[in-house]
């Protein structure tokens, strides 16, 4: 097992993690020894012991999650939202404001095609959405970028460091869904997209942030001076 | 070509012991657009794994306990010598069987109503196809991250001259008296697919089956050194 500098282990499905069982998050006990079921890397935060993996590129819902999607259909009373999820989201009339009196009002802005910044409330048998919550919003013009769910945490960063800066020195309005689909928009969009790129790709390798933010300095030097 | 040749001195047609395996080579993320991918190469056969999903699953496909796993085994046209059919009644049970092993390792139950599609392509062919192809499926899986007990670990056993040997190459496959394949899962000790042709005494049989676990951890180690070292994703040691 190859040990980093930073303090991080990779490990493969199947590898022994202790020999009593502990409780966690990608782990599977097994005649009372615990072991990965991923293929990431481990991080142990006292008795807990977590598995994050390298590179899921899929979503699966989780509740008070903030995610981006696309209006796929309209039936009945509700929306049906592409989520990039192997579950699609339903978006209820109801749950559009806060407000049922401007409900009518607020039916006319979502059209097949709308990109909605949306809160999961509800992972059962539907994956509901909600508009209700303050930071919901809808998403118009700009571009959307794909990137492996497993990264966005990187993307944010600790305490949203890295978006912070990211939205500051583009000048860029940057909206990330935990889904895997980012929304930007503003003048330098093509270095945000960049950017977002050059961190899922570079993701394990340790000075993320001040890479970055040299990345971004370079090219803004060599984009003025052009 | 008669069977005293197959062993001479102790050693085989191509030079290794009974107990030696072909050179091996594992890969993972081959395939870009899959959701992880995985190469294994014995020798001269080489298979390339890509698994795609979990993903929304249609009505006949929808399971409401545990998701739906489909292995799609090809041996392409040009991988022999002359030329085969894409679709044949062999590799329809080759892709049953890969299905069925892969069906107890994985952790199918955490993800209900979806669908996992896993295409296996066997890009050039000399004997232990299914054994390659089942090896490039647990890389796949461990890259895509799956959840599952463990990597899946196959190889074949046979018997040629009347002495068991291991990883069975060309002409043993056609001239040998036993073929068979074995997956095999090192965490809970247990064998997840046998199949055999030809006659094994009890005690032969007894023979290739510990012989085979030995060589099946040998592949493990294999595939564990391309997982932790050999990946893109970390990037370069710093």
């Amino acid at each position: 097992m190859v040990e980093q500098k930073e303090g991080y282990k990779i490990v493969t499905p199947g590898t022994l993690l202790a020999t009593t069982p502990k409780k966690g998050k990608g782990i599977w006990v097994y005649e009372r020894k615990t072991y990965s079921k991923y293929y990431g890397i481990l991080k142990r935060r006292g008795e807990l012991i977590e598995i994050q993996p390298i590179n899921m590129k899929y979503y699966m819902p989780k509740r008070g999650d903030y995610v981006i999607g696309i209006i796929k259909d309209n039936i009945l009373n509700f929306y049906i939202v592409d989520i990039s999820s192997p579950y699609p989201g339903y978006l209820y009339y109801f749950d559009l404001t806060k407000n049922a009196y401007e409900l009518e009002y607020v039916q006319r802005f979502y059209k097949i095609g709308t990109v909605i910044y949306s809160q999961v409330y509800q992972v059962g048998e539907r994956v509901k959405l909600t508009m209700k919550d303050s930071n919901t919003k809808i998403l118009r013009g700009g571009r959307l970028i794909k990137i492996a769910p497993s990264k966005i945490p990187r993307v944010i960063g600790r305490n949203a460091s890295m978006i912070s800066m990211i939205q500051k020195m583009t000048n860029c309005k940057i909206a990330v869904g935990y889904n895997g689909i980012i929304w930007v928009s503003g003048e330098n969009m093509d270095l945000v997209v960049e950017a977002i790129n050059k961190i899922e790709r570079e993701s394990l390798i340790p000075g993320l942030t001040d890479r970055i933010k040299e990345f971004l300095e370079n090219r803004l030097k060599e984009k003025s001076g052009a | 070509m008669k069977e005293e040749e197959l062993v001479r001195d102790g050693k085989r047609t191509d030079g290794r012991r009974l107990d030696e395996i072909r050179e091996m080579e594992a890969k993972i993320g081959v395939v870009k657009n899959a959701y992880g991918s995985g190469l294994f190469r014995f020798g001269n056969t080489i298979a390339i794994a890509s698994v795609y999903g979990p993903s929304e699953a249609y009505k006949p496909f929808e399971r409401p306990d545990k998701a739906f796993l489909i292995c799609d085994y090809k041996m392409l046209p040009f991988s022999t010598q002359e030329r085969t059919k894409l679709r044949s009644r062999r590799s329809e049970e080759i892709s049953m069987v890969i299905t069925r092993a892969f069906e107890n390792v994985l952790f199918l139950e955490e993800m209900p109503r979806t669908k996992i599609r896993v295409s296996i392509q066997i890009i050039n062919a000399e004997a232990s196809t299914r054994c390659a192809a089942i090896n490039a499926c647990s890389l796949a899986f461990a890259d895509a991250s799956i959840p599952m007990k463990d990597l899946l670990c196959s190889i074949s056993v046979g018997k040629i001259n009347g002495k068991i040997a291991l990883d069975i190459a060309g002409k043993e496959d056609s001239f040998g008296e036993c073929d068979m394949a074995i997956a095999y899962l090192p965490v809970n000790d247990s064998i997840y697919l046998l199949q055999a042709d030809g006659d094994l005494s009890r005690e032969e049989f007894k023979e290739a089956i510990s012989l085979g676990i030995n060589g099946c951890l040998k592949v493990y180690e294999v595939m564990k050194k391309c997982l932790i070292e050999g990946n893109e994703y970390v990037g370069p040691r710093v």
